[in-house]
C-alpha cells in the first residue's frame, strides 16, 4: 500500500559517468539504494538507473507522482564547461576526444532532467523539482551524513567532479559547507589512475589492482614521483605536473615523459605486472597515502574537528585508509562505505533533504545511517523455494539461519567453498556477508582456487577476512572496528621473515608461501583487508560462529559473489548461475540450500546440522 | 535426497527477478498506421491538386500529423511537448532550408517527415532521445517520402513523386512484413547516415571549435607553464549556503567571481567568433553573383505590378495581400523554376520598402541590393554588352512601369536586357539603362526622361517607352471616378481601383470602350508627340511600344493567377479599351498586345508582367524597331 508521504521522498540518482545508482531517502532516513549494474548485469553500467530507480520507489512504496524531489549528483554543464575549457586548454591534441564528447554531451548527457522525468515515466509530474548538487558535495554528504558524528571534517578525494578533485568541508548538525577545494587537473584520483593504466590496469577498474600489486614492491619511484610529478604545498595542497599526463587531453592516461622516469613504456593493457610494476604500484600507493595525510592534516587544522569522515573514490583505498587512522590528525574516521560514485546518488539525496530544504538531521546516537550497507533487494526464503521446485533444483530447506550456517559452516570447514546469499544487497563494491562467497582462511590453497578458477582474478590478490567483532583483536593488530571492509590491519600471525621476496618468484608464489594463521587472508607484508562483524550482521555472524564452533577460527574469507567481469549477483537467479558457472561447493539461499552435483547427497548436509 | 545434477539456469525466463526489456509504447496496429500516414501524407498533395493553395495543405498536413501524435502517444508523453517538437520542426526545417529548395518543398519534406514519424513510432524528437536504441522511425521510407516532398514542391515530375509515395508506403509495409531485415538494413543506413553526418558535423565542428575554442584557448601552454611556476594552493569557496541552496536548481554552478569574469570573456570571445564566421558566411552569400554573367553597372528605376499602387483601396489591399501570399514557383508561368520564390521574396520587399514618393513621375525606387533586384539611383541593373569589337555602340534608355521595370525577371533577363543581347547579334553593343519605376504611366514616364536630361546627363540614342496597360487602366479608372477630362494626366491609383470594384460601378459609367480607348490614345498621343520632340532636339530617337497584357489573350489570362482576375465585365471593358487604344495608336505606337495570342506557353504571372522567356520574346518584337531607330541615328 502506498504510504502517504507527501514530499518527504527524494530520490538521488548517479548516472553518465560510472558506477550509475539510485537511492531514496524518506523523511532524512535513506530507505533504499542499489547500483543499476546489479539489474542490468553490465559492470560500472553508467546509464540513467532506470532499473534501480524503478525499484527503488517500490521499495520505498513511493510512486513517481509522490516524489517531492530528484537530486542529481552532478553539475552537468559545468561538467561540460570543463571539458571544453580543458580541450581549449589541450588544443588540437585534444580534438580526438572532443568530437565524440560533444557528441555524447550534446546528444545524451546535457538532458539529464528530461532523461530522469522520461525514465520515471508518464506518472511524474513533469515540474518536479531536480535538483543538481555538485559532485563533490555529493560525495561529502553521502559521508557526513551517514555519519554517526554530529560535526565532522569532511574530505572527498576522487577523480575528478565538475572542477573539485579534493575537498574539504565542514559538517555540524544539518549544515554541510565545502570550505575549500582542489581543482582539476589536480588530483589523487587521477594520479593513482594514471598510474594503473601505466602498470597495464584497466582505469576505473584496476586500481584495487594496483592497491594489491603495491605490497610485492619497494617504492624505489616515489622520491622521483615527488619530486618531479607531484608538488605538494605546506597546507596539503599539491599539484601534478601535466607534462607528464594526458588525461586532459582524453585518449590516454600518462605522456612519454613519464616512461622516462619511470624506466620504460608503460606496460601494455592486460599484460602480467612485473616487479617494476609492483615498484610503481607500491611507490603510487605511498605517494598517494602522504597527498592524503597532507590533506587530512590542512583538514583538521581548519575545520578544528576531531572527527572526519571520507568519500569519493579514493577513499576505497583501505591501505590509505588505514595510514590515516595510524598516523593522520584525527582522532575518529567514519567512511562512507559506497564512497564511490555510486555513493554519490546518496549524497546527493541527502544534500536535497538536510541543506536545499534544510530539514532537521536526526541525531546519530553513535551509530551511522547505511544500515550496514544492506539496502538493496531482499528475498523472501518462501519465494526462492518456490522458484528452486520450479525449476526442479534439488535444494534442503533449513528452518533456521542457524541451521542454514551450521550446515555451511560444516562444508566451510572441510574446504567447501560457500556462495552465501542473505538479506538485503549491499550498496557499495564490497560484499559485506549478504551476497558473498565464503571460504576457509586456513587454506592457503583457497587463494589460487578462488582467485583462479572462481573469481577469475590475478592470483596475486589475497581476499578479504571477515571476523567477529569481539575476536578481532585476537586475530588482526586492529584498534578500531572495520565493519564495511575499508581498512587494512596487520594480521597478528603473520611471520614476516618467512616470506619469500627475492625477484623471479611469481607474485602469486610468493603469496602462497605467506607465513599465516591465515593465509588466504594475508598479503605478502602480513595486511590483510579486515571486515569486523557484529550483531547488525547477524547472518554473516551465525555462519561465523558456526565456523568458529567447528574450528575454533572466527574467521572466514569473505569475497563478492560474482565471477570475473560481472558485477555483484542481485537475486537469487544470479546466484544460481554464478554458483554453476563458477564451480562453488554450495549455495546457501536463505534457507534454501543447493549443493553441487559433485556433493551428490544431501546427507552429509543433514549430518552438519 | 540425491542431488545428481547440477542445476543449470541458462533460460531468462527462468529468472522471475531479471530485468525485462522497457515495456515499448503501446504498438499501433500497422495496417491502421500505414492507412493513417498515407492518408495524411497524401492530403497536401490532393490539396493541391484540387487547385487550392499548396501551403494550405502542408498547413493541414502539419496540423493533422500533430493532432495525431498527440492523440496517438498521449498516453506516453506529453501531448505540449509532442506539439511543441512537431511545431518547432515544422518552423525551424523550412526556415532552413527554403533558399535551398523553397518553402513549399521544404515544407512537404518536412510534412513527409513527420507524419511518418507520427503515423509509425512517435515523434523525432523521440528518436534523438532514444538515441538510435530502437528502430524508432522507418528511415528506410523517410528518404523517398522527403524526395517525394521536394520533387512535389518544385512542380517537377510529379509521376516520380507519386513513384516514391508508393516506394515510401511500400517501405513502410516492408517494415512490417520483414521487421528482422528491415532493422538490419536500417541500422546498415542509419550507419551510414550518421557516418556521413559525423563527418560533416566534424568539419562544421572543427571550424566552430577552432575558432570559439582553440583561439582562446591558444595560450594554453603558456598558462600552464605560469600554473606550474605558482605553488599549489587551495581555492577557498566562499559562496554563502543560501546561494548553493539557490543554486542547486540549475545544472551549473555560477563560481567563484573570477572564474564567471574569465568565462564570460571566453563567452565573449566566443560570440564575436561565432558572429564574426556567420558575417563571413553571410558576405560571401551576398557577395556571390546572382544570376550569371550580370554585372551591376548602371542604374533603372521602376516598379508597378500592372498598376500596384501605395494607396490602395481595402478591397484592393486584401487582393494585394492575397496575391503576394501567391508564390510564384506555384503559378503556371515559374513551373519548375527554382529561384521563383526567392525573386519574388525580393521583389515583394522592394516594392514595399524602397518604392516611395517623389517629385518626378510620382514615385521612384531607392537603391537596392538583392540576388536577383539590384537597383542603383533609380536605374535596375541590366545585362551588359557582350563583349563585341566590331559592334557599333549606342545607348537606350527603357522607361515604363513594373513590367518593364521587370517584376518577374531577374536582372539579366528583363526585357530591356533581352535587347541588349540580342542586340549584338544585330552588331549594336547596347549600354541599356532601364530607368522605369512601378506604376508609371507615359507622361510620368516622359517626365523622367526629361528630368535625368535635365540633370545633364548624355542623351541616349533612343529612348524606349514600354507602357500601355497602366495608361488604360489609370485613365478608365480616373474617367469613372473623377469624371472624363481629355487634358488631365491621369495615374494609377488604386483608390480609384477599390472604389469602382467595391462600388459595383459600371465600366460604362464614363463612356463606351470605343470612346475610352481613343481617350487612352488621344492622351497618350499627346505624350508622344511632345517626348519625341524633346527627344529630337537631343539628338535621340523615341520608341513607344503597347506592352502585351493577358486580357488580350484568353488562354494566357486563364493561365494567370486567380487573384488578379478581373470581374468579366471589367475583364471585357479593358480589353475592348485597350484593343481601340493600341489599334489608334498604331503606327506611331508598336502594339504588342496580342503578341502571346500564338503562344500556348504560359508567360504571364498576372495580367501583365511577364516570366523571362515572356520578356525575351518581347524584346525579340521590339528589336527589329530599336534597330531602325539606331540605324537611322548613326
Amino acid at each position: 500500500m502506498t504510504r502517504s508521504i507527501a514530499s518527504t521522498a527524494v530520490l538521488g540518482v548517479s548516472a553518465d559517468y560510472h558506477d550509475a545508482a539510485a537511492a531514496i531517502v524518506i523523511d532524512g532516513e535513506l530507505v533504499a539504494a542499489a547500483e543499476e549494474e546489479r539489474f542490468t548485469r553490465v559492470k560500472h553500467d553508467a546509464s540513467i538507473p532506470l532499473h534501480a530507480m524503478q525499484w527503488c520507489l517500490a521499495e520505498a512504496g513511493v510512486s513517481p507522482a509522490e516524489l517531492g524531489s530528484i537530486a542529481f549528483y552532478a553539475k552537468p554543464l559545468t561538467t561540460y564547461e570543463r571539458i571544453l575549457a580543458t580541450h581549449a586548454k589541450v588544443g588540437p591534441r585534444g580534438l580526438g576526444s572532443l568530437l565524440p564528447a560533444v557528441s555524447t554531451w550534446s546528444r545524451s548527457k546535457l538532458w539529464v532532467r528530461e532523461r530522469l522525468i522520461d525514465a520515471l515515466g508518464g506518472d511524474v509530474d513533469r515540474s518536479l523539482p531536480i535538483t543538481f548538487v555538485e559532485h563533490h558535495q555529493s560525495h561529502a554528504a553521502s559521508a557526513f551524513y551517514a555519519s554517526p558524528f554530529e560535526s565532522a571534517a569532511v574530505l572527498t578525494f576522487d577523480g575528478v567532479g565538475e572542477w573539485a578533485t579534493t575537498s574539504i568541508g565542514l559538517g555540524t548538525g544539518r549544515q554541510l559547507r565545502l570550505l575549500a577545494q582542489l581543482d582539476f587537473p589536480d588530483s589523487i584520483g587521477l594520479l593513482f589512475s594514471a598510474l594503473t593504466a601505466f602498470c597495464g590496469f584497466e582505469v576505473n577498474d584496476g586500481e584495487y589492482k594496483l592497491m594489491g600489486l603495491a605490497p610485492y614492491g619497494e617504492p624505489r619511484y616515489a622520491d622521483v614521483l615527488r619530486e618531479r610529478v607531484v608538488r605538494a604545498g605546506a597546507d596539503g595542497s599539491f599539484r601534478l605536473d601535466q607534462r607528464y599526463f594526458d588525461y586532459q587531453a582524453g585518449r590516454r592516461m600518462t605522456r612519454p615523459a613519464l616512461a622516462a622516469l619511470l624506466d620504460g613504456p608503460p606496460q601494455p593493457q592486460g599484460s602480467p605486472p612485473g616487479q617494476r610494476e609492483a615498484d610503481i604500484a607500491r611507490s603510487a600507493q605511498v605517494v598517494v597515502e602522504d597527498l592524503v595525510l597532507g590533506v587530512a592534516r590542512h583538514a583538521r587544522e581548519v575545520t578544528g574537528q576531531p572527527r572526519a569522515c571520507l568519500a569519493g573514490g579514493v577513499a576505497l583505498n583501505c591501505v590509505a585508509n588505514a595510514r590515516l587512522r595510524r598516523e593522520g590528525p584525527f582522532d575518529d574516521l567514519w567512511i562512507q562505505p559506497a564512497a564511490g560514485d555510486a555513493g554519490g546518488a546518496v549524497g546527493a539525496a541527502w544534500w536535497e533533504w538536510h541543506q536545499r530544504r534544510q530539514q532537521p538531521r536526526r541525531s546519530p546516537a553513535g551509530s551511522d545511517a547505511m544500515a550496514g550497507a544492506f539496502l538493496g533487494p531482499a528475498f523472501e526464503t518462501e519465494e526462492i523455494a518456490r522458484w528452486l521446485t520450479d525449476l526442479h533444483v534439488p535444494f534442503h530447506r533449513c528452518d533456521t539461519l542457524a541451521e542454514a550456517a551450521s550446515i555451511a559452516a560444516g562444508h566451510l570447514a572441510e574446504g567447501a567453498v560457500v556462495g552465501w546469499f542473505q538479506g538485503r544487497m549491499e550498496f557499495g563494491p564490497r560484499a559485506l556477508g549478504h551476497r558473498s562467497i565464503l571460504a576457509d582462511p586456513r587454506d592457503p590453497g583457497v587463494v589460487a582456487r578462488l582467485n583462479l578458477a572462481i573469481k577469475g582474478r590475478e592470483g596475486f590478490r589475497p581476499f578479504a577476512p571477515a571476523v567477529l567483532a569481539e575476536r578481532a583483536t585476537d586475530w588482526f593488530e586492529l584498534e578500531e572496528p572495520s565493519p564495511y571492509m575499508l581498512f587494512t590491519a596487520p594480521v597478528a600471525s603473520w611471520h614476516p621473515g618467512e616470506a619469500p621476496t627475492s625477484a623471479g618468484i611469481g607474485f602469486g608464489d610468493r603469496l602462497a608461501s605467506v607465513r599465516s594463521a591465515l593465509p588466504a587472508c594475508t598479503h605478502v607484508d602480513g595486511s590483510a583487508r579486515v571486515q569486523t562483524v557484529d550483531g547488525d550482521n547477524p547472518e554473516l555472524r551465525a555462519v561465523l560462529e558456526a565456523f568458529e564452533a567447528r574450528t575454533g577460527c572466527p574467521v572466514l574469507v569473505n569475497t563478492s559473489f560474482n565471477r570475473a567481469g560481472e558485477p555483484i549477483v542481485r537475486t537469487p537467479a544470479d546466484a544460481l548461475r554464478c554458483f554453476d558457472g563458477a564451480g562453488l561447493d554450495l549455495l546457501v539461499l536463505e534457507r534454501c540450500i543447493v549443493a553441487a552435483g559433485a556433493r551428490s547427497s544431501m546427507a552429509p548436509l543433514g549430518a552438519a546440522r | 535426497m540425491a542431488i545428481d545434477m547440477r542445476p543449470r539456469l541458462d533460460e531468462v525466463h527462468d529468472d522471475p527477478w531479471a530485468i525485462v526489456p522497457r515495456p515499448s509504447r503501446p504498438p499501433v496496429p500497422v495496417g491502421g498506421r500505414v492507412a493513417g500516414a498515407i492518408a495524411i501524407g497524401t492530403l497536401g498533395p490532393v490539396w493541391a491538386l484540387l487547385g487550392q493553395r499548396w501551403w494550405v495543405g502542408a498547413a493541414m498536413v502539419l496540423v493533422v500529423g500533430a493532432v495525431v501524435e498527440a492523440l496517438l502517444w498521449a498516453t506516453r508523453r506529453s501531448p505540449v511537448a509532442q506539439v511543441a517538437g512537431v511545431v518547432a520542426l515544422a518552423v525551424l526545417a523550412p526556415l532552413a532550408t527554403w533558399s535551398t529548395v523553397g518553402r513549399g518543398p521544404a515544407a512537404f519534406a518536412v510534412a513527409g517527415v513527420v507524419v511518418a514519424d507520427a503515423a509509425l513510432v512517435g515523434c523525432a524528437p523521440a528518436w534523438r532521445r532514444r538515441g538510435g536504441g530502437d528502430v524508432a522511425v522507418a528511415s528506410l521510407a523517410v528518404a523517398p517520402l522527403v524526395g517525394a516532398g521536394v520533387l512535389w514542391g518544385r512542380g517537377q515530375h510529379r509521376v516520380a513523386a507519386v513513384v516514391a509515395l508508393l516506394v515510401a508506403a511500400g517501405l513502410v509495409e516492408l517494415y512490417q512484413r520483414r521487421p528482422a531485415g528491415c532493422a538490419r538494413a536500417d541500422a546498415r543506413a542509419r550507419r551510414a547516415v550518421l557516418a556521413l553526418a559525423t563527418g560533416l558535423g566534424a568539419v562544421l565542428l572543427g571550424l566552430t571549435v577552432a575558432i570559439t575554442l582553440y583561439l582562446p584557448g591558444a595560450f594554453g601552454g603558456i598558462l600552464e607553464r605560469r600554473r606550474r611556476r605558482r605553488p599549489p594552493q587551495w581555492t577557498e569557496r566562499t559562496a554563502p549556503l543560501a546561494a548553493e541552496r539557490r543554486d542547486a536548481l540549475r545544472p551549473f554552478a555560477p563560481g567563484a567571481p573570477a572564474a564567471v569574469a574569465r568565462r564570460n570573456l571566453v563567452g565573449v570571445l566566443a560570440v564575436v567568433a561565432a558572429v564574426g564566421l556567420l558575417a563571413v558566411v553571410v558576405e560571401d552569400r551576398r557577395s556571390t553573383p546572382p544570376t550569371s554573367g550580370i554585372e551591376v553597372a548602371a542604374p533603372s528605376d521602376a516598379v508597378g505590378a500592372g498598376g500596384l499602387d501605395l494607396d490602395a483601396g481595402e478591397e484592393q489591399l486584401a487582393l494585394m495581400a492575397l496575391a503576394r501570399d501567391t508564390k510564384l514557383s506555384s503559378l503556371a508561368a515559374y513551373d519548375g523554376v527554382a529561384f521563383a520564390d526567392a525573386m519574388q521574396s525580393e521583389q515583394q520587399q522592394l516594392r514595399d520598402e524602397n518604392l516611395v514618393a517623389a517629385d518626378v513621375g510620382g514615385r521612384r525606387v531607392e537603391d537596392f541590393e538583392g540576388r536577383y533586384v539590384n537597383v542603383t539611383d533609380g536605374e535596375r541593373a541590366s545585362a551588359p554588352p557582350p563583349p563585341c569589337p566590331t559592334c557599333e555602340e549606342a545607348t537606350v534608355w527603357f522607361v515604363g512601369g513594373s513590367a518593364a521595370f521587370g517584376f518577374g525577371q531577374r536582372d539579366d533577363h528583363t526585357v530591356a536586357s533581352a535587347l541588349v543581347q540580342l542586340a549584338a547579334a544585330e552588331g549594336w553593343s547596347l549600354t541599356m539603362r532601364n530607368f522605369a519605376v512601378p506604376g508609371l504611366t507615359v507622361h510620368e514616364e516622359a517626365e523622367v526622361v526629361r528630368a535625368r536630361l535635365d540633370a545633364g546627363e548624355p542623351p541616349p540614342d533612343v529612348v524606349i517607352f514600354y507602357d500601355g496597360y497602366n495608361d488604360t487602366s489609370a485613365t478608365l479608372m480616373s474617367s469613372i471616378v473623377d469624371g472624363v477630362d481629355p487634358a488631365r494626366d491621369d495615374h494609377l491609383d488604386f483608390d480609384q481601383w477599390a472604389m469602382v470594384l467595391e462600388g459595383g460601378r459600371d465600366p460604362n459609367l464614363a463612356g463606351s470602350p470605343t470612346e475610352m480607348g481613343e481617350l487612352v490614345a488621344d492622351k497618350y498621343r499627346r505624350v508622344v508627340r511632345s517626348a519625341s520632340e524633346e527627344l529630337d532636339a537631343v539628338g535621340a530617337e523615341a520608341l513607344f511600344v503597347y506592352q502585351p497584357d493577358a486580357i488580350a489573350t484568353a488562354h494566357q489570362y486563364d493561365a494567370a493567377t486567380p487573384l488578379w482576375k478581373l470581374p468579366e465585365r471589367f475583364r471585357a471593358f479593358m480589353d475592348a479599351t485597350s484593343d481601340v487604344a493600341s489599334d489608334r495608336l498604331a503606327p506611331d505606337v508598336l502594339d504588342l498586345r496580342n503578341l502571346f495570342d500564338a503562344q500556348p506557353e504560359p508567360v504571364f504571372f498576372d495580367l501583365m508582367h511577364l516570366n523571362e522567356p515572356g520578356g525575351r520574346w518581347v524584346a525579340e518584337a521590339i528589336l527589329p524597331s530599336l534597330v531602325e531607330r539606331l540605324e537611322s541615328g548613326s
